[in-house]
């Protein structure tokens, strides 16, 4: 795959959500899965995705470890957090560690696709 | 510090014991320390005949021989022998050798040493018939008397100077007295060389070797002696001894004197000593005599021959009663001859009794009597004192009572008196026999051996004679004395003496007198070195 | 030493010297005596019996002499005898009774004495000692008189008659005496002084005790006694010494111990006092003892209301204090009560107390105790804190719970609004009717698992093997460990593994379990689960589920029964509190043990036999 292949990553420890990710936008980007921080980092350093929906509640890595790290290395991609639950000071600390935006799960499919093409056209 | 005081008085009390521990014995035996000097002023009834030891015959010549010589020998006051010259002695087992000791260093009164020698030749002397010694026969037993008197030899061999201080005398027997006799004022030494050059004056100025130097004689009146300076008993404690010489006074003479001051001892008549006593000024000693007097019979003459006639005498003389009445008891009645205290001496024996009876039967038996008158008899006495006078007559009353007629004669001068005796003369006589020495001998034997010298009375009996020449021998105690007894048995059955009294020494000193010590054998063997004067 | 101390020895001293004084003075007094009397006995036999020698031997050599009368030699016998010191006179009678001679007396030779002693003298047939005074100084005399025989006759020959002065023996007797009293004075002397020399050396070191003992007793231990009589006394001495030494160290002991028993009751009455506990203490009787000043707060009493009143007085005989003492003290058991209410005059009073019995060193009961705290605050606070927990509780689950709803929900609703426009898509079809059901059926489930987890149910216990369970979980979930590389350990201990109970939670339980250490070893790692007794004297089961991974921090250990309780390192919500749930049905119990990135232990305990 090239770069200019609009690749988006998807880090959620649940399979319904990656499911659901996957057809909601398979079609038209390329998707790439990562169900814990580690594979997120690592599918990041070696896909090189434009965009992340991350999750943060996950085992191991959680989703904000993930984004520190992403805003330390200073990485060139930006990240959508999406999540269950919704508290304040979370979405502070992640919109202050570079997220683009704050998702409340259950998703809203025009909220996706809306970031989705921002980000990826 | 009270421990101190007390170790202090620990100290104290400990010397205390110390000297408490001397003996106190301090009762009798005290005596003072005697004090040398004075003149000691003594009576003698009459002048001694000589002063010539072995011829000397009464006790008034003992007195003055006794200060001036020694012997060989001496007795101390209780009659033990003790060595005078001689300072020991040793008797053969056999009784034969006497060997004798002599002191070095004893000096005559003419400052020559005695040595044995002069014991030879004084001893000889004696045995020489020529010195006409009456103590001769008491040598006889000494080897070579016989010989040497009968002349045939020149020294008698029982006589030896062994070597200067040493003297022996061997004897042919063995003699029992023969010691006490040596002791006897006969055996004196004598310096040859005086005696050769005195001759027979010898006996007026005496040389020897005694405690007194002879100084003088006034006849009759003094004796002079001075004590000599180096006797070898140490000097005497008095200066001077005057014997004066009151020729038979009476004693109350001599008591008078005496009180006077004149003289340090009399004699006392019996009955001034009770009143001598109550004053107590004087000193008063006493001791009786190994003494006899009697009346000596010369059974010369008769009618004294008769044995019988002899002994009515006795039975008719009261002893008993002259002794008490007129001598106031003061003389012990004797029964026998030996005086008590002489050995052999018997208490029972009582011959003769007071018996009137007896005289008569016996003067009957004698052959004089009523028919035959017995011849008067004299009887002389030497002494003419109250009490002799008064014995006297009482005896001649008495020998009138049984028909015995008796004169009485005095003769005073003594040395007369005793010529008189020598030569047999008196009938009767009065006569005291003093003991030379301790041995019934002296007495038995002097007296009533035939041979003797002092038999005056002529006595003879063969028996008597046997028996003392075997008593003499006889070296058994108790046999001789029985032998003894048995001579004065028969002598007095033969009756030659009438036995009277035995005497009693008894003189008064003035109280400062001191050292008097009187033997049995009387005043004249009183040793005069021993007498001091406590002055004042 | 001062003397004002001495008195009772100086008595003893005195006593000492005054007895040994008394019995030497005694002693030598008898002595003396019987020695005095002994001994003048001796002289005045010895006296005599010289006398008597003296005169039998005149009278053997006079023997002859008196045979013959020989009055010299007996004079000279007679002066011989008489030189003896002893001799005051010598008579020789001869056989007639006469004088024969007489010592001294030369004038009575001859005589009879007429005397009495004379007359006896010479009648008696015997030898006869007659005592007469003699002389002038009235001397006293032995008159000893000997008859003289001769073998063979009965006659009498003459008598010997010697004057045997006793002045000598008198003078001897009395030297003795006198030395005898010398001596004894200077023994009794000595005496004396050894004794008054070892009274005191005796008594000295007696009284140096004495007075040492005295100043110890009156408190002054530092006088120590120097006795070096090498005796039994310096023994008494060195002994008492060491015993005061003794003494001495024992009360500076004491003194220590008075010191920290003072300053330990000041200590404790601090503690007591500032104690935020209140203590009362009982006697015996149940009377009041103590009270501490928290407990006088705690039971608006003052310390001097309460003292020595009995406690049923004081508390109430319903109080449950007083209740508790009783009961402590009467059973003898310690009794812990986590809360007891006791009304006050304003609200009641919530307190922790516990009481226990008293004891004396040897065990014996001699009281009782009891401790309280006031937990109305506490559990005011506790009540909030619950509350509070609940809340949170509430909240974790509300939080957990959207968020496991929230995800299948998502995927839901994803799918839904999709439909309209993908409806013709037959992948999508596809996709969409194996998705959502799937995802309603988690949101079922987990309704289903929230209702369990409220649920009472009781459950149908059937003996079943826990092993056989573990190992059919292990094996379900086998392919998945070994894609993960998580190796099994197993320890399961085959003796021991029956139990009672409901083989379906319980498999539940095992499964949650299992998934939690899967999901805590990404990396891999080894997972071990042990079986066993917990102990020889607890027949309890114990299963433990231990695991090689993340672990937890303490407060997810806190918090990881509780329901939805997820942290970063956990995703399931409900499936420990279930577990939780599970063995508590089971009346058992689950305790985890973790250290943060080494591993977590899940200890089980289910009983054996049903409680």
């Amino acid at each position: 795959m090239n770069n200019f292949t609009k690749r988006i990553l998807i880090v959620d420890d649940d399979k319904g959500i990656l499911d659901s990710f996957e057809v909601l936008l398979g079609d038209r980007y390329d998707l790439v899965m990562a169900d814990n921080g580690y594979e997120a980092l690592r599918i990041i350093e070696t896909e090189q995705p434009h965009l992340v929906f991350l999750d943060i509640k996950m085992p191991g890595l959680d989703g904000m470890d993930v984004l520190k790290k992403l805003h330390e290395e200073q990485k060139n991609v930006e990240v959508v957090i999406i999540t269950a639950t919704h508290r304040e000071e979370t979405e502070r600390e992640a919109k202050s560690l570079g997220a683009i935006d704050f998702l409340m799960k259950p998703l809203n499919i025009v909220d996706v696709e809306r970031i989705a093409s921002q980000v990826l056209s | 510090m009270g421990f101190k005081v007390l170790i202090f008085i620990l100290v104290i009390s400990i010397s205390f014991t110390l000297l408490f521990d001397r003996n106190g014995f301090s009762t009798e035996k005290r005596s003072d320390i005697p004090g040398t000097g004075g003149t000691y002023r003594r009576p003698l009834e009459f002048n001694p005949k000589t002063l010539d030891p072995p011829l000397s015959l009464d006790m008034y010549a003992v007195n003055i021989i006794q200060q001036v010589f020694d012997g060989l020998v001496q007795f101390d006051k209780d009659l033990n022998i003790i060595p005078a010259i001689a300072k020991s002695w040793k008797v053969s087992p056999d009784g034969l050798t006497y060997t004798f000791y002599l002191r070095e260093g004893v000096k005559f009164h003419n400052g020559r040493e005695v040595v044995a020698e002069d014991f030879v030749y004084s001893f000889t002397r004696v045995i020489d018939p020529k010195t006409k010694s009456p103590a001769a026969s008491l040598l006889d037993r000494v080897i070579g008397f016989k010989e040497f008197q009968e002349g045939k030899i020149s020294t008698v061999k029982g006589l030896r100077a062994i070597d200067k201080y040493t003297f022996e005398i061997k004897l042919t027997e063995p003699y029992s007295p023969f010691l006490s006799i040596l002791g006897m004022n006969k055996f004196k030494v004598l310096p040859r060389e005086e005696v050769e050059k005195s001759g027979t004056d010898f006996g007026k100025s005496p040389v020897g070797t005694g405690p007194f130097k002879f100084i003088s004689m006034k006849e009759g009146e003094e004796i002079v002696l001075e004590a000599n300076k180096d006797y070898f008993e140490g000097r005497p404690y008095l200066d001077k001894i005057v014997f004066k010489i009151f020729h038979g006074a009476p004693r109350e003479k001599i008591l008078t004197e005496f009180k006077e001051g004149g003289l340090e001892e009399s004699f006392i008549p019996p009955e001034e000593i009770e009143e001598i006593l109550k004053q107590k000024k004087y000193s008063f000693i006493q001791k009786p005599l190994l003494s006899l007097r009697f009346y000596g019979f010369n059974l010369r003459t008769k009618p004294l021959d008769n044995k019988r006639l002899r002994k009515a005498i006795n039975f008719a003389i009261d002893k008993k009663s002259i002794i008490s009445e007129i001598h106031k008891n003061q003389f012990h009645l004797a029964k026998g001859i030996l005086p008590p205290g002489m050995p052999g001496y018997d208490p029972k024996r009582e011959p003769y009794p007071h018996n009137e009876t007896l005289a008569q039967k016996y003067l009957m038996e004698s052959g004089y009597g009523k028919d035959k008158l017995a011849p008067t008899l004299a009887i002389w006495s030497a002494s003419k004192s109250d009490a002799a006078q008064k014995e006297l007559n009482e005896i001649k009353s008495q020998l009138n009572k049984i028909g015995i007629q008796a004169i009485i004669h005095y003769e005073t001068n003594w040395p007369n008196f005793l010529l008189m005796l020598r030569d047999h003369k008196f009938p009767i006589h009065i006569h005291a026999w003093y003991a030379d020495f301790p041995d019934p001998d002296n007495f038995l034997g002097i007296l009533f051996h035939s041979k003797s010298k002092y038999n005056y009375w002529a006595y003879q009996n063969k028996e008597v004679d046997r028996l003392l020449d075997k008593a003499r021998a006889e070296r058994d105690y108790l046999k001789r004395m029985a032998m003894y007894r048995k001579i004065e048995e028969i002598v007095l059955d033969d009756a030659p003496i009438v036995p009277m009294v035995n005497h009693l020494f008894q003189m008064v000193y003035q109280h400062y007198v001191r050292g008097v010590e009187v033997s049995a054998l009387g005043g004249p063997y009183i040793p005069m070195k021993k007498i001091w004067l406590k002055k004042k | 030493m001062d003397s004002k101390k001495e008195p009772k020895s100086i008595r003893l001293q005195t006593r000492l010297i005054l007895y040994s004084t008394l019995v030497i003075l005694l002693l030598m007094a008898l002595v003396i005596i019987i020695v005095e009397k002994r001994q003048s006995e001796t002289i005045q036999e010895e006296a005599q019996k010289r006398g008597v020698t003296m005169a039998r031997h005149l009278a053997a050599v006079s023997t002859n002499a008196l045979l013959t009368y020989n009055y010299v030699i007996l004079e000279q016998n007679a002066e011989r005898v008489v030189l003896e010191e002893e001799v005051l006179y010598v008579i020789i009678h001869d056989k007639e009774d006469k004088v024969a001679a007489y010592s001294q007396h030369d004038e009575k030779q001859g005589m009879i004495l007429t005397d009495e002693v004379s007359q006896k003298a010479a009648r008696a047939r015997a030898p006869l000692i007659q005592p007469i005074l003699y002389g002038e100084k009235e001397v006293r005399v032995l008159d000893i008189s000997i008859p003289v025989y001769i073998k063979e006759s009965q006659e009498k020959w003459g008598t010997i008659r010697i004057g045997l002065s006793l002045e000598g023996m008198s003078s001897q007797i009395l030297k003795t005496r006198l030395n005898l009293l010398l001596l004894g004075g200077f023994a009794i002397v000595l005496g004396i002084l050894g004794s008054v020399f070892f009274a005191r050396r005796i008594t000295q070191p007696i009284s140096k005790l004495v007075g040492t003992t005295i100043a110890a007793a009156e408190g002054d231990l530092e006088q120590a006694i120097d006795i070096h009589t090498g005796d039994e006394i310096g023994e008494l001495g060195k002994n008492f010494n060491h015993m005061i030494e003794q003494i001495r160290l024992h009360r500076n002991e004491l003194e220590d111990r008075l010191r920290q028993i003072t300053s330990l009751k000041a200590y404790n009455d601090n503690i007591l006092a500032s104690m935020t506990n209140g203590l009362i203490t009982a006697d015996s009787e149940l009377k009041v003892v103590t009270l501490n000043e928290r407990a006088e707060q705690i039971l608006e009493k003052t310390k001097e209301e309460v003292a020595n009143r009995s406690l049923d007085q004081v508390l109430g005989d319903r109080h449950p204090l007083y209740g508790m003492m009783a009961e402590t003290f009467a059973q003898d058991r310690v009794i812990f009560q986590p809360e007891i209410e006791v009304k006050r005059s304003e609200e009641p009073m919530w307190l922790t107390a516990s009481a226990s019995v008293l004891t004396d060193g040897e065990g014996k009961k001699i009281g009782v105790l009891a401790v309280f705290q006031d937990i109305t605050g506490i559990k005011a606070l506790e009540e909030k804190l619950r509350q509070a927990d609940r809340l949170a509780a509430m909240g974790t689950v509300s939080a957990g719970l959207a968020h496991e709803i929230k995800n299948p929900l998502s995927a839901i609703k994803t799918f839904v609004a999709l439909l309209p426009r993908k409806f013709q898509n037959p992948s999508f079809m596809e996709k969409f009717n194996i998705t959502v059901p799937r995802e309603i059926d988690r949101i079922n489930q987990l309704v289903e698992d929230l209702l369990e987890l409220t649920r009472i149910r009781e459950h149908l216990f059937v003996a079943l093997d826990v092993n056989h369970l573990i190992l059919q979980v292990i094996d379900l979930y086998s392919e998945e460990m070994k894609k993960k590389q998580i190796h099994f350990e197993n320890h399961l201990d085959g003796t021991i593994s029956q139990i009672q109970g409901n083989a379906e939670t319980l498999y539940r339980a095992f499964s949650n379990l299992v998934i939690n250490a899967i999901q805590a070893m990404p990396n891999g790692g080894t997972l071990r689960i042990s079986t066993g007794l917990i102990s020889s004297e607890n027949p309890d089961l114990r299963i433990a589920f231990s695991d090689t991974g993340m672990g937890m921090d303490a407060e997810t250990t806190k918090n990881i029964f509780n329901p939805f309780f997820t942290t970063k390192d956990k995703g399931v919500g409900l499936g420990m509190a279930l577990t939780h749930k599970i063995i508590e049905d089971h009346k058992g119990t689950i305790e985890v043990v973790s250290v943060e990135g080494k591993g977590a232990t899940f200890v089980l305990s289910l009983p054996v036999a049903k409680k």
